[in-house]
């Protein structure tokens, strides 16, 4: 269908990269021409367009036809029968030009790509290449007489399968390709193929492919520097668009069908050459990083960091898929990738053995209070009812405060002071050498929150149902908002505005100097996870299972991100992306900008613990009572750590040293 | 379509399904000039006000653009939040069907905004995120466009770009070549990316902005609304801080007149009527090669948020 309309005299306004499987484009960029297109989506062309040959029309007195086979975007393909074979129902395939374009310079254009395939193709001799029987023109048509390929070809084998193909079975292919690449390109003049996608690759039922459509291949002419520009969007590779054809052009479009196969993502869907932002392993983790490397060479964007020849590309398939027969994997084949990635997570696994204890410090009851570190100190709350400090360097017991109930809320220090909330009601600060009280402030409900300091004000939540702003000199109220239903997530101050969760569900923006609402969000369920914010945004999670970003000024949701459990892990924004855990098990790394994934690794228990970052590394904590070490961009584990209990608690990282508490009743500290 | 008429009667659609050439200049949101206190969001000494205007050029025969303009103030907290809802789309495909996928593109839009963001936002009803309100509602022109493609056996499609202003922010969705741009003091940002393969050579270093501009493939897309089962939404957010004005435009604007003329003229006044006049006088003294669509946002001045 003509997907490309022509315009009187301005530009065209083309379409599509699906839609846009061949394109032509003059030498002259001035000269304008309607550009041929071919697709097999609806609407349909109108049959008025495309005058088939009815059934049994005889060409030349010899050629009977049977009936079609396809539609191109400069031709129809029919099946044919041989009538001077009387006794044998030889069967061929008929190409007929097929002219759509409105004005005679594309015809002239067509007609002649037209001849070059047929001249090409009757000079050519390989097995992955038809056979051509005859040429010749009859009623203005020219026809192309040649070998009938049975057979499907590699789209039409992806979209059945509806997923991404084995990679074994896709390198077998690749490797005949390869082959015949080098055969064309070993021509003299160079044939460059310049089309090279999944659907004109077949695959015969014996797995032998075949290369079709030769109408766009051109002989490479070193004294010509600019070609007509000719290819397949998604498919061809950014010189072509400068109208330069090469050989390392076909092995760019070689790795574009390769990445397609092997992801089942469609590149003509895509942001053309984004290849190298979709690395094969993210979409299909199953294929192999050998295997992931070859395909990704072959998309370099600069010509020169690709293999040198289709050759060398063979060569290091072969060495990936062990230098097995070529020709006898069905593409049926099993999934030999499970032994690869059992491999990789038993690598993981002696990597997570590079965990190195430190020191711990053994309390009394659980441990979920975070710790917090200052001055060569180390505070942390217990559910043992104390606030305990610590030797730094050893994990030597230096003082505890005891409070009347359990210490869930984790300490800050501000001014020489630490302070922290209890279950038994209070805001204490003490003094942060000797443990000595300063203040305590009492509020009407158990405090599970953790305070916030800024500008003297400690921000403190309480299950009485308010939000407190503290005078941290005195501990004297400032001011307090109240609602219906309890405080759990601690302050994000910003600039002027703090923002805090709460169980009714809502993430509330307060003026920072009189408490007065200025913004606030309903979501689905509570809020227990503590926002974090960068110059724009918002960052928080909710028992809804999602993960929100808001818009700092008006508190609307910029974008919201969908976990399978609930959310209390509070994030951490590093960079262009925002980092948290879900009780489904997966830990997210989020862009910022899109509010898509960027990576997620996945463990067997619930992350509820909230994630510290340190020098290009991510550490949190989960119920499996492990301590686990990501490389930050990739998501990669480096190490991870068991300790006795689940690990609520949240990790801080200090000089290359990681400290977290374990429902064990431990003080971790480990090599970061 | 069961949009309140006072909202319909106080917003500007571009024009009425296909009808042609018929022209041009749609009534303005908020009066530019003779602001009553009403309308007059007047924080400090800038008011947001918008204008959206459309031209033929000189050389075609029908104009495929379409636009939607609606500027509101919205109660919030103690005060009152700036809404702005601006879509523009530049359509394609023969026999008609560019007029009717650019207009059927912005209806959509603007109404799938209106019904599932505004009206509940009034009645104090929770709202979507808004990413995946923009984004649904470009899939849905999308879904229409081609149901109505495929029964006319049409090949329509058409570009569409939507811009919300929600008090400090703007949200954009976005498919195919229609642009933002972003007046800032001392810079002229361009929001979008063109979805088209020679924007993205551009963007890669490929080729040079004169060649770009010359390339007889240039206004070709990789995608666009109503040619696809499915679509891929562009979404943008953006903190509006020190900007002053806001420019969405088709390519017969962009493509016609070089970003420093365009930056000059947006300099020079603070009326978005006059504003788009000038532009698209500009465009047709260029050449005029195709539709000129332009919408001018004049943005509040940002200090009400303190």
């Amino acid at each position: 269908m003509p997907l490309i309309k022509r315009v009187s005299r301005g530009t065209t306004k083309g379409i599509g990269a699906a839609l846009l499987r061949e394109s032509v484009l003059t030498d002259d960029p001035t000269q304008e021409m309607p550009l041929p297109t071919e697709d097999s989506a609806p609407p349909p062309p109108a049959a008025e367009e495309i005058h088939a040959l009815p059934k049994d029309t005889l060409l030349q007195n010899r050629y009977s036809i049977e009936g079609m086979l396809g539609v191109g975007g400069m031709s129809v393909v029919y099946t044919g029968r041989d009538l001077r074979f009387k006794d044998v129902k030889r069967l061929c395939a008929i190409k007929e030009m097929y002219q759509r374009a409105p004005d005679s310079q594309t015809r002239m254009l067509n007609l002649r790509l037209f001849d070059r395939e047929a001249g090409l193709l009757a000079t050519l001799n390989h097995p992955a290449i038809p056979k051509i029987f005859d040429f010749f023109e009859e009623n203005k048509h020219v026809y192309l007489v040649m070998e009938l390929v049975p057979g499907k070809d590699l789209e039409a084998i992806l979209e059945e399968r509806g997923k991404p193909l084995e990679e074994t079975t896709v390198g077998h292919w690749a490797i005949q390709i390869c082959d015949v690449l080098q055969y064309l390109h070993n021509q003299d003049p160079v044939i460059i193929f310049r089309d090279m996608k999944p659907s004109n690759v077949l695959v015969t039922p014996e797995n032998r492919i075949v290369l079709v459509d030769f109408g766009i291949a051109r002989l490479l002419d070193p004294t010509k520097s600019k070609g007509t520009m000719i290819g397949t969007e998604g498919y061809a590779p950014p010189e072509q668009y400068r109208g330069v054809a090469d050989q390392k052009g076909d092995l760019y479009a070689l790795g574009a069908a390769l990445h397609h196969l092997l992801t089942n993502h469609d590149p003509r869907q895509e942001t053309p050459f984004t290849f190298q932002d979709r690395p094969i392993r993210k979409l299909n983790p199953l294929i192999s990083e050998s295997m992931e490397k070859i395909v990704m060479r072959l998309l370099e964007y600069n010509a020169e960091d690709r293999y040198s020849s289709a050759q060398e590309v063979k060569q290091a398939l072969l060495t990936v898929l062990g230098g097995s027969g070529a020709f006898s994997v069905p593409y049926s084949g099993s999934e030999p990738q499970t032994a690869a990635s059992a491999a990789a997570a038993l690598a993981n696994q002696n990597r997570a053995s590079g965990a190195e204890l430190i020191w711990k410090f053994q309390c009394e009851d659980e441990i979920r209070s975070s710790p917090c570190i200052y001055k060569g100190l180390l505070y942390v709350g217990c559910y043992d009812s104390n606030l305990y400090a610590l030797d730094l360097a050893e994990g030597k017991f230096r003082w505890k405060f005891a409070t009347e109930a359990g210490i869930s809320s984790s300490p800050a220090i501000w001014e020489q002071n630490v302070i922290f909330g209890s279950e038994d009601g209070a805001v204490y600060s003490l003094n942060q050498n000797h443990g000595v009280r300063q203040w305590t402030f009492r509020t009407g409900g158990a405090i599970r929150s953790s305070p916030v300091i800024q500008d003297r004000l400690v921000f403190i939540g309480s299950d009485d149902n308010s939000f407190y702003a503290i005078d941290g000199m005195r501990g004297s109220e400032v001011w307090k908002f109240t609602t219906s239903l309890p405080f759990r997530s601690s302050a994000c101050p910003s600039s002027d505005t703090v923002f805090t969760g709460c169980n009714d569900n809502f993430i509330y923006g307060f003026d920072i100097r009189n408490g007065k609402v200025k913004s606030k969000q309903r979501v689905q369920q509570p809020i227990v996870s503590t926002p974090a914010c960068n110059d724009d945004l918002v960052f928080v999670g909710s028992l809804d299972t999602f993960f929100y970003a808001l818009d700092k000024g008006s508190g609307y949701t910029v974008w919201r991100f969908r976990t399978g459990h609930s959310i209390i892990s509070s994030p951490c924004v590093v960079g262009k992306r925002v980092f948290f855990g879900s009780a489904d098990g997966g830990f997210y790394a989020v862009e910022i900008k899109t509010g898509k994934l960027a990576w997620k690794y996945e463990i067997e228990a619930q992350i509820t613990s909230s994630p510290c970052e340190d020098s290009g590394r991510i550490y949190f904590g989960a119920t499996d009572g492990c301590v686990y070490c990501l490389e930050t961009n990739s998501g990669t584990l480096i190490w991870k750590y068991q300790t006795g209990a689940a690990v609520v608690s949240s990790p801080k990282v200090v000089e290359g040293v990681v400290y977290v508490g374990s429902m064990d009743h431990c003080v971790y500290a480990l090599k970061a | 379509m069961s949009l309140s008429s006072e909202l319909i009667l106080a917003s500007s659609l571009a024009a009425p399904l296909a009808t042609g050439a018929q022209d041009q200049t749609a009534p303005n949101e908020v009066p530019t000039e003779k602001l009553t206190p009403s309308e007059d969001l007047k924080v400090g000494e800038q008011t947001l006000a918008a204008f959206g205007q459309r031209d033929i050029g000189q050389l075609r025969q029908s104009n495929q653009d379409n636009f939607f303009t609606l500027v509101a103030s919205l109660p919030h907290e103690d005060s009152e939040l700036g809404f702005g809802l601006f879509v523009i789309a530049d359509g394609m495909g023969g026999h008609a069907g560019g007029e009717i996928a650019s207009s059927l593109a912005v209806r959509t839009v603007a109404h799938h905004v209106l019904a599932n963001f505004l009206l509940p936002t009034l009645s104090e009803e929770p709202t979507e995120a808004l990413q995946s309100l923009l984004v649904e509602a470009l899939e849905n022109a999308n879904r229409i466009i081609l149901a109505q493609a495929r029964r006319a056996g049409s090949d329509m499609g058409t570009t569409c770009t939507a811009a919300l202003l929600l008090g400090p922010a703007l949200y954009l969705a976005h498919v195919g070549d229609t642009r933002v741009y972003l007046l800032k003091p001392n810079a002229f940002e361009q929001l979008t990316t063109d979805h088209s393969a020679v924007g993205r050579l551009l963007e890669l270093g490929q080729i040079a902005p004169e060649e770009a501009h010359d390339h007889p493939l240039r206004s070709q897309l990789y995608r666009s609304v109503g040619q696809q089962p499915t679509v891929q939404v562009d979404f943008l957010y953006q903190r509006l801080g020190p900007a002053t004005k806001l420019l969405l435009c088709s390519d017969g604007l962009w493509s016609m007149l070089p970003d420093e003329q365009i930056y000059a003229t947006l300099t020079e006044d603070d009326k978005p009527t006059e504003l788009c006049s000038t532009l698209i006088k500009q465009a047709n003294e260029a050449g005029g090669e195709d539709n000129i669509s332009v919408i001018v946002v004049r943005l509040p001045s940002n200090e009400r948020l303190s």
